[in-house]
C-alpha cells in the first residue's frame, strides 16, 4: 500500500484533511514524493492542508480509535521522513511516542497519559496540554516540551535530554535521574530530585516537602520557597555562571526572563556524595563545592 | 493498581451519571481488569424508608424462598426482581420499607447468616450475600470487565446526581462479586467507597472499630477505610474533617473516594504513592486515577487539570 502525501504548500483551497491513499491523481502539481509503505487499515489520515507555514512535510495521526501500540508503531514508520508529525486526539492515551529512539518531531495537540516520551533518544516532542505520570522516562535525549502541568515522576530515571514543563509538575519530578536537564515553569511537588544521581532541575515555582531527598549529585535550582529539604539535601549558593547559564537556557525556551528574575534563585546540592544513614549526618558531610568535579 | 473515579453535577438535577461513569471506567480499565463497580447517586425515588437490597445467592433449589421468607419475617417485599448471573449464582433485587435505618444491618446479618455453614470471615463462595443496602444509590459490581457489567447491568440508563466508580486489580483479597468495589456499611446511611492502594496499618485501624461494635466481613483493607470513615461521620466529622482524619491514621500507599448521598470527597496518601487528579467546570467536579477518565467527562483542553498532592483531601458536595 503507497500513501502519497501532499505538500504542504498546496495550493489546495480547503482545509480539511485529505485521505489520499492511492489517490495522488487530483493534486498532482501540489504533491511530493513521499511514499510510505502502511497498512491501510491502520492509517487514519495523513496529510493536514495549509499546515506547516514553513512548507513542511506533515503527517498527520489522528488517535481517536488508535491502541498505543498501533500508534507507535506508525510513528516509527513515518517519524523520521516528515518534517512533522502531528497527534490529533490523543484524550490522554498512555506510553504516546514510547520508545522512539530515531529522530522526530512530533506535536501532540492536546493531553497524554502515562509514559508519554519514554525512552525517546533524539525525538523531539512538544504536548500542548497536560501529561500523566512518568514524563519522559528513561530518556536518553531529545526533547519533551509540555505547555500544560505534569503528573507525578516528571523526567523520572533520565539519561541525558531536556523536559520542560511550562506549568507544574507532580511528586518526585526527576526521581534517581543520571544527567540531562528538567525545567519546570511552575511548582514542583513532594520529593523533587528523589536520589537524584546527576542533572539539573530548575524549578520557577516553589518546592514542595523533603526536596532533594537522598541526592547523591546533581543540582536543583529554585526560584521560590522550599517546602522543606529531604536527607543529604543542603542549600548552596548561586554564582553568576549558574545565572548565566539559566538565563540562557530558560530564555531559548520561550520564558523571557531578565538579569533581576534570578537574584533570589537557590540551588540545592548533596551533602555527600556517599551519606550513611543512621549516624549523624554533619559527621558525614564534605564539601561537596569542592569534591563534586570528579 | 485500580481505578477510582467520581463526578458530580453541581445544579443537583438529574444527568445520565451512569453513562457517564461507564465512560470514565472503561477509560480506566487497564488499571483493573478483574472486576468494576458503580454507586450512583440520586436516581432512585424511593420513600423516606425505603431500601434496596441487591443479594447474591446461589442456584441451590429452595435457597430464594427461604431469602425471602428471612426478609418477609421482618419486613414485606414490596417489589422483587431477579437478575441473571454468568456464574451459578443470581442476584436478587428486593424493596423493603424499614421504619428504623438501625433495623437494616440486622435484617442483613439474618440473610447473610442463611448460609450456615459460612460464618468465617472471609466468606468463600457463599451460598448467599447481601451485597448492598442502599436508599439513596444504585449499586452495582461484578467480575469482569466494565463493559461486560455495562451491558450486564445496563448500567448507561442510570440516572442521577453523581457517582462514583472502581475497575479493581486484585492484590490482596478474592476476586469475586462481593469483594469488587464499592464497598458500603451500615453506620450511617449509604456511604460507600471505592478504593486504590493498600492501607498496611489495617489491623491497627480495624481493631478499634471493632471493640466499637463495627462488623467486619471481609479481610479487605477497603471495607476497614469505609468503616472507619463512617464511624467518622457517625460521630459529628464533616466529610472533609473525617478524609483529613483517615490521611493522618492511616499508613500505605492509597487514593480512595468517598460517596455519600451529598458528594464525593477523594484522600490521597500523604506520601503521594496513588494518583489522583481533579477538573471542575461550572457544572462539573470530577475526579479520578488518569486524565483519560476525566476527559470522557469535560474536555479538558479547555478546563485546568489538577494534581491531588500527597495528604491532599478534596470534597464537592451539593
Amino acid at each position: 500500500m503507497v500513501l502519497m502525501v501532499s505538500n504542504s504548500n498546496s495550493n489546495n483551497s480547503n482545509n480539511k484533511i485529505n485521505n489520499n491513499i492511492n489517490n495522488s491523481n487530483n493534486n498532482s502539481n501540489n504533491t511530493i514524493n513521499n511514499t510510505i509503505n502502511i497498512n491501510k487499515a491502520n492509517t487514519k489520515t495523513n496529510k493536514t492542508n495549509n499546515e506547516g507555514d514553513n512548507g513542511d512535510n506533515i503527517y498527520s495521526l489522528d488517535l481517536s480509535s488508535y491502541s498505543p501500540r498501533k500508534v507507535n508503531q506508525d510513528l516509527k514508520k513515518v517519524a523520521a521522513d516528515y518534517d512533522k508529525v502531528i497527534i490529533k486526539n490523543p484524550n490522554a492515551m498512555h506510553y504516546i511516542a514510547a520508545g522512539l529512539t530515531g529522530p522526530a518531531n512530533i506535536e501532540i495537540d492536546g493531553s497524554a497519559g502515562y509514559f508519554v516520551g519514554t525512552m525517546i533518544n533524539q525525538a523531539k516532542i512538544k504536548i500542548t496540554g497536560n501529561v500523566g505520570w512518568f514524563a519522559g522516562d528513561n530518556m536518553t535525549g531529545g526533547e519533551i516540551i509540555i505547555e500544560g502541568s505534569a503528573g507525578d515522576g516528571a523526567g523520572q530515571g533520565i539519561y541525558d535530554g531536556t523536559l520542560v514543563v511550562k506549568k507544574s509538575a507532580g511528586a518526585r519530578t526527576g526521581e534517581i535521574m543520571k544527567n540531562g536537564t528538567i525545567i519546570i515553569g511552575g511548582d514542583s511537588g513532594f520529593m523533587t530530585g528523589i536520589f537524584m544521581m546527576g542533572g539539573r532541575i530548575i524549578v520557577l515555582g516553589d518546592l514542595g516537602e523533603d526536596a532533594g531527598e537522598s541526592i547523591i549529585r546533581g543540582t536543583i535550582y529554585v526560584k521560590g520557597n522550599i517546602g522543606s529539604l529531604g536527607q543529604n539535601a543542603k542549600i548552596a549558593k548561586i554564582d553568576e555562571t549558574d545565572k548565566e547559564e539559566l538565563k540562557s537556557l530558560l530564555n531559548s525556551y520561550d520564558f523571557n526572563l531578565d538579569n533581576q528574575y534570578f537574584d533570589d534563585f537557590k540551588k540545592i546540592v548533596p551533602k555527600s556524595k556517599r551519606p550513611v544513614y543512621g549516624d549523624n549526618e554533619d559527621d558525614h558531610e564534605e564539601d561537596y563545592e569542592e569534591k563534586h568535579e570528579d | 493498581m485500580c481505578g477510582i473515579a467520581g463526578i458530580v453535577y453541581k445544579d443537583k438535577k438529574i444527568h445520565n451519571i451512569g453513562d457517564d461513569m461507564t465512560k470514565m471506567l472503561h477509560a480506566l480499565q487497564h488499571r483493573g481488569p478483574d472486576s468494576a463497580g458503580f454507586a450512583l447517586y440520586g436516581g432512585l425515588s424511593l420513600k423516606e424508608n425505603e431500601y434496596i437490597l441487591n443479594i447474591q445467592l446461589n442456584n441451590e433449589k429452595g435457597l430464594l424462598n427461604i431469602v425471602q421468607d428471612t426478609i418477609n419475617v421482618k419486613t414485606p417485599i414490596i417489589e422483587d426482581e431477579i437478575i441473571p448471573s454468568i456464574d451459578n449464582s443470581l442476584i436478587y433485587k428486593c424493596k423493603i420499607a424499614l421504619d428504623d435505618f438501625n433495623d437494616l444491618k440486622p435484617l442483613i446479618m439474618n440473610i447473610d447468616n442463611i448460609d450456615e455453614g459460612n460464618k468465617e470471615v472471609p466468606k468463600i463462595d457463599p451460598k448467599v450475600i447481601v451485597l448492598n443496602g442502599s436508599h439513596s444509590f444504585e449499586m452495582i459490581k461484578d467480575v469482569g470487565s466494565v463493559l461486560e457489567i455495562a451491558d450486564r447491568y445496563n448500567t448507561r440508563s442510570f440516572k442521577g446526581t453523581h457517582a462514583i466508580g472502581h475497575t479493581r486489580f486484585s492484590t490482596e483479597s478474592n476476586v469475586d462479586r462481593y469483594h469488587a468495589h464499592p464497598f458500603q456499611t451500615y453506620i450511617i446511611k449509604d456511604v460507600t467507597v471505592v478504593h486504590n492502594g493498600q492501607i498496611t496499618n489495617y489491623w491497627k485501624i480495624r481493631d478499634p472499630l471493632e471493640r466499637k461494635g463495627h462488623i467486619f466481613e471481609t479481610n479487605n483493607d477497603t471495607e476497614c477505610l469505609v468503616h472507619y470513615i463512617a464511624d467518622k461521620l457517625h460521630t459529628g466529622h464533616s466529610l472533609e474533617e473525617a478524609l483529613e482524619h483517615s490521611v493522618e491514621d492511616m499508613d500505605g500507599p492509597f487514593s480512595y473516594i468517598i460517596g455519600t448521598p451529598n458528594g464525593i470527597g477523594i484522600a490521597k496518601d500523604r506520601l503521594g504513592l496513588r494518583p489522583g487528579v481533579i477538573a471542575e467546570t461550572d457544572n462539573v467536579f470530577a475526579i479520578a486515577s488518569e486524565e483519560v477518565a476525566l476527559r470522557e467527562v469535560i474536555d479538558s483542553t479547555n478546563v485546568d487539570v489538577e494534581q491531588i498532592s500527597p495528604g491532599e483531601v478534596k470534597v464537592y458536595e451539593i
